[in-house]
């Protein structure tokens, strides 16, 4: 493995690649932008929301050097090449040359069954990875940041009519391109490695023989120059190191660039990305940097042992947190339970109201009298500016919405030199410095300094895409520090639920009997023979571990959730109760000082499927109700 | 007709026989169908959207049927029930014939008992709105079986095994039981006697225009407040549908001109309307829409005689409604291009709040892709035109403007963005911090600005039309085309267009 900075200098005129920017009116067409700064309150002049500066799209810039590369394979007379991984040779020769695009199948035409060698470098089209292979693409190139400064230029130019011999009617076309303000030429870089040692000097020539990137070609621009500087050093020099010799730890992760975390359900040509890192990417993540760096990871105990389902440790699902750190060591990084609220308004800026004591105490109401003196506070608009309030939907630990950005992908059918037809995909992807947490449980012993040479490494990145790239993170790590004990979140509560019964009248033989129990990631209830469209949400589940009799309340939705194997090239689809759900039960007879025993097991172990992967962890008694009821 | 079947006195005589029915110990049942939107554009096919409507009303116009009904209408409604035990039967039922209506769907019940005397209906009003929050957290997981496998996936919604086949443009894909149920209701609405199936478009890609559609969400303001101040199940069911009633009839009214197979309407029940309309018809529709509410909602409120307390006369005489549309290309999920017209339906209604506009409209044109992330950011500059109040003289004003600003050839806009300007230096174009030129001329660029407005025509009859001197060199700059002005202009242009 070997790091390299790729150099792309724009001689004369500049690059012209849609996909990422806002066009300006009067344009036609923009090249691709940052987005630097918050979009502005539409003043006067103001008349672009975002205005960054230029880069180039690593998908781009791949597309450009795999062409280039192909062309050099095919000129040599020795190799055969596919083209854009769809598996086909559009050389003479091949049955399927010519082929229509969509016929795509896995490439094996370096021999022996392999793929090429563009395909070994840039990736291929398939589903899943082979059992000897360490990554899809033997290339990770991220996107070109600008050097130096720039301008934007309006790139005019007409259509002729040969007949008439003037300009064609209604086609003026204005471009929008960034060119170069000092002396030397538009110049970009991009970071990047390589995985295998013998696809160096391949990846070496396909960056010489690329002339051109990007569009309008014959209109003077995309002209490149492109340089490989090689790094001598390898890119892991974080020493390896977690806060203690054992315990929990929480990661705190930082995205460098933009990260795509795969939805279950997604529109064939609009893909959008989740607002948190499940438990699954998280392990998958940290296996695959380990692929890299442990010579032979499928045999080293270390590695198998941290990343087995059953002995493993458990990968936490990680959600949005805010960009200056919490202090608490005991934060909590997870969804707001379902009974939070905020104003329909401005929910960002007028404060958290959470409603299980109100639901709680209108469940206690036994008259239309008890459920007005219940209901005239549980209705109360926001404090702040009168506005009714809703459901609060975001992160406990996030100060702002999720940033996301959107991007046009097309694919290219090189035979044509076009794009080609309904292959332009939107992609939303999560934004570079957004910042999630979670934590990582059960970590055996012998595992800790895998773990920590993984995280360490600067090469774990997380969702689709990593070889454009995409969710590479900075990683930082820290002890995760326990809660207050149960029984003291449990008195609490009491204490709280009696005050607000209380305030409406109302009493209840119910306190002390009553445990609270929030979703902090979702829930696939465990039972494997169910019917998958029965209508379990796991309350069945949690009433066993805790030895309830029922569930008094509950307030929970319902996701389709997933997991993608890329060894086997599997989907795997199932009904999970929703983080953020919350399920109030009810002891029979006992009261919760009886069952802490049964209920930190039930903190510690999770319940239902996948646990391995961050589902079904719960949190009982969550301070959360106490805080936030008062806010209001 | 319009407006023609609503007689409150009826409405209140019929509650009044249910209430006479319902017996001693009667209880009032809730229902409040989960996720409806979802369910409806789950498939972003116009005719299985519009089935999924009908199958709704089909569930409402079942529910009013019988002689315990107050009111049911979009996928809510209310019934009565003569004791515990049948209320928890009728609660089963309902939620059991959703399910099959819709093939999966899921709605929330509950129940309560109906105190008489004094305040204590209102109180039960109000007790089972409150009740019914709840129980929508608490309801069943929508039904449906999920697929294998990519490939297994329903070719409409995605959500669900598709095991159905169906034949789209000589091609066989298999859709999932709820999508192809859909599909069948849909086709069955508005045929002709003797036809086998009604008109109907395809795709939405049939409405748009030049490949461009608009998404309409609206909804009513400030109909909470309305509701909680409800005093009697009278009250309740005559509001509920006189609201329904105004927003049918001003819907239909307002879309009545675009042709059937050039528009969905999505399920316009109590006071929500969503609409695919070709984006031409934007500028036509809101207006009639407002209008004609806010007339109907009048004529009813004077048709309720006494029936309703002054508070909530006052209230329902000053229906007013929010209304979002988005205008994008086709390429965007039906799904998400309703999402979005509801986050700009939301920002209508703020603005109705912050200025006390009875109605408002907001929409953006969607240019790029990152328009639709986020909530629409919405200036509070004295020349921001979004959200605007239709039907009012600002509204007039602006579309004056638009349409004077939609005359100029848009070549000549680039001059707004076009001046090559260094990574940094302050100019309009790019600005380290937002903030606007020191110079109020403009330098360089107001140069440029002004030789291109002195010698255009169409530039200084836009000045005109905003009642800018153009001859004013620090006007001209000052008072040039803002973002919100140009996107009206480009919204203006789908009308000039569509003539």
């Amino acid at each position: 493995m070997r790091a390299f900075d790729l150099i792309v200098r724009f001689p004369g005129g500049g690059p012209l690649i849609g996909g990422a920017a806002v066009t300006p009116p009067g344009f036609h067409a923009s090249h691709a932008r940052l987005r630097d700064r918050e979009p502005n309150d539409g003043k006067p002049g103001d008349d672009e929301p975002y205005e960054g500066k230029p880069y180039l799209p690593a998908t781009a810039l791949r597309g450009a050097l795999r062409e280039s590369f192909e062309a050099l394979l095919r000129g040599t007379g020795e190799h055969r090449a596919c083209a854009g991984g769809d598996g086909i040779d559009p050389e003479p020769g091949d049955p399927d040359a010519g082929a229509a695009a969509g016929a795509a199948r896995a490439c094996t035409l370096g021999g022996d069954g392999t793929p090429c060698l563009a395909c070994r470098l840039f990736g291929t089209q398939r589903a899943s990875i082979g059992c000897t292979e360490r990554a899809f693409s033997g290339l990770v190139l991220g996107d070109a940041a600008l050097v130096g400064s720039h301008r934007w230029t309006a790139r005019p130019s007409v259509a002729l009519a040969r007949a008439s011999r003037s300009a064609a009617d209604q086609q003026l076309v204005f471009r929008r391109i960034p060119e170069a303000t000092g002396d030397g030429p538009l110049t970009f870089r991009a970071e990047g490695r390589v995985n295998e040692a013998s696809l160096e000097p391949y990846f070496d020539a396909a960056a010489r023989a690329t002339t051109h990137l990007g569009a309008g070609r014959s209109r003077g621009l995309a002209r490149v120059k492109v340089a490989v500087e090689w790094h001598d050093a390898p890119p892991a020099s974080k020493p390896p190191a977690l806060p203690a010799s054992s315990g929990d730890v929480r990661i705190r992760v930082t995205l460098r660039a933009p990260a795509l975390i795969g939805a279950s359900i997604i529109d064939a040509n609009y893909r959008e990305t989740r607002h948190e890192i499940p438990g699954a990417a998280v392990r998958g993540a940290i296996g695959f940097a380990l692929r890299a760096l442990v010579p032979d990871a499928d045999r080293d105990p270390a590695t198998q042992d941290l990343l087995d389902a059953e002995r493993g440790a458990r990968f936490g699902f990680l959600y949005p947190a805010g960009p200056m750190r919490d202090e608490r060591k005991d934060r909590i990084s997870g969804p707001m339970p379902i009974t939070a609220t905020w104003c329909k308004g401005d929910p960002w800026n007028h404060g958290v109201r959470d409603t299980l004591f109100d639901r709680l105490a209108l469940l206690h109401a036994a008259s239309a009298a008890e459920a007005e003196r219940v209901a005239r506070p549980a209705a109360m608009p926001c404090p702040r500016c009168d506005r009714p309030m809703r459901t609060a939907h975001r992160s406990r630990l996030a100060s702002a919405p999720v940033e996301t950005r959107t991007i046009v992908r097309v694919a290219m059918d090189r035979a044509r030199q076009s794009a080609r037809d309904g292959q332009l995909f939107s992609q939303v992807l999560l934004a570079p410095g957004t910042v999630l947490e979670g934590t990582i449980r059960g970590i055996p012993t012998h595992s800790r300094s895998r773990l920590a040479q993984a995280l360490g490494s600067g090469i774990v990145s997380f969702g689709r895409g990593p070889s454009a790239g995409w969710g590479q993170a900075c990683i930082d790590i820290e002890s995760a520090r326990p809660l207050p004990s149960i029984a003291d979140r449990a008195a609490a509560f009491d204490r709280a639920l009696r005050d607000r019964l209380q305030a409406a009248g109302l009493t209840s033989d119910r306190i002390g009997r009553l445990v609270p129990v929030t979703l902090w990631s979702p829930l696939w209830p465990s039972d494997p023979d169910r019917d998958p469209t029965d209508a379990e949400d796991g309350a069945r589940e949690l009433c066993a571990a805790v030895g309830a009799a029922g569930c008094y309340l509950a307030a929970r939705r319902f996701a389709r959730d997933g997991a993608w194997d890329q060894r086997t090239g599997k989907m795997s689809t199932f009904r999970a109760t929703a983080a953020g759900g919350v399920f109030v039960l009810e002891l029979a007879q006992a009261t919760w000082r009886d069952v802490v025993p049964r209920l930190e097991a039930l903190e510690r172990d999770g319940v239902g499927q996948r646990r391995d992967q961050g589902f079904g962890q719960v949190l009982c008694f969550d301070p959360h109700f106490r805080i936030s009821s008062q806010n209001g | 007709m319009a407006g023609a079947a609503l007689d409150p006195k009826q409405i209140a005589d019929r509650v009044t026989r249910a209430v006479a029915a319902a017996g001693a110990t009667p209880w009032l049942v809730g229902y409040d169908a989960n996720a409806i939107q979802e369910l409806i554009t789950a498939s972003g096919r116009p005719i299985s959207m519009r089935g999924a409507s009908e199958a709704i009303r089909a569930f409402d116009d079942e529910v009013n049927k019988d002689e315990l009904s107050i009111f049911g209408g979009g996928g809510r409604g209310v019934v009565l029930a003569r004791s515990r035990d049948e209320a928890e039967r009728q609660q089963d039922a309902l939620v059991d014939r959703y399910r099959a209506v819709t093939r999966g769907g899921v709605v929330a019940t509950c129940a309560v008992p109906l105190e008489r005397g004094g305040h204590a209906e209102a109180q039960s009003i109000r007790w089972l709105r409150h009740r019914l929050e709840l129980a929508k957290d608490a309801a069943l997981p929508p039904a449906g079986e999920l697929p294998d496998a990519k490939q297994s996936e329903c070719a409409y919604c995605r959500a669900y095994r598709g095991s159905r086949p169906r034949k789209r443009d000589e091609q066989i894909e298999l859709v999932c039981a709820q999508c192809d149920a859909m599909l069948d209701r849909g086709r069955l609405e508005g045929r002709d006697p003797g036809d086998r199936f009604g008109e109907m478009s395809q795709s939405i890609a049939d409405i748009a225009t030049e490949g461009w559609l608009a998404v309409v969400s609206a909804d009513g303001n400030n109909l909470g407040a309305l509701f909680e101040a409800l005093g009697s199940l009278v009250e309740l069911a005559v509001v509920s549908s006189v609201i329904a009633a105004s927003f049918r009839d001003a819907h239909e009214r307002a879309i009545a001109p675009i042709p059937e197979a050039k528009r969905v309407t999505l399920m316009t029940g109590g006071d929500d309307v969503r609409a695919f309309l070709p984006p031409g018809e934007v500028l036509r529709y809101v207006p009639a829409l407002v209008e004609t509410l806010e007339s109907e909602a009048a004529r009813h409120v004077r048709a309720t005689g006494g029936l309703l307390s002054k508070d909530v006369n006052d209230r329902l005489g000053k229906l007013g409604i929010g209304i979002g549309a988005v205008i994008a290309h086709v390429y965007y999920p039906a799904s998400r291009l309703v999402e979005y017209a509801h986050q700009l339906e939301d920002s209508a209604k703020a603005a109705c709040r912050r200025h006390d506009w009875r109605s408002g409209f907001d929409f953006a044109v969607v240019t790029t892709e990152d328009t639709m992330v986020g909530r629409p950011v919405r200036s509070t500059d004295r020349a921001a035109l979004r959200p605007l109040a239709p039907c009012t003289e600002p509204w007039q004003a602006a579309l004056r403007s638009a349409d004077a600003l939609s005359r100029i050839p848009s070549a000549q806009l680039t001059v707004l963005a076009a001046a090559p300007t260094a990574d940094g230096e302050a100019t309009f174009a790019s600005t380290k911090d937002g903030a606007r030129p020191e110079d109020a001329e403009g330098g360089e660029l107001g140069n440029l600005l002004r030789y291109q407005v002195a010698r255009s025509e169409a530039w200084r009859a836009w000045y005109d039309a905003c009642g800018v001197d153009w001859r004013d060199p620090r006007a001209v700059f000052a008072r040039r085309p803002t973002r919100d002005a140009l996107e009206l202009a480009r919204l203006l242009g789908f009308q000039e267009r569509s003539r």
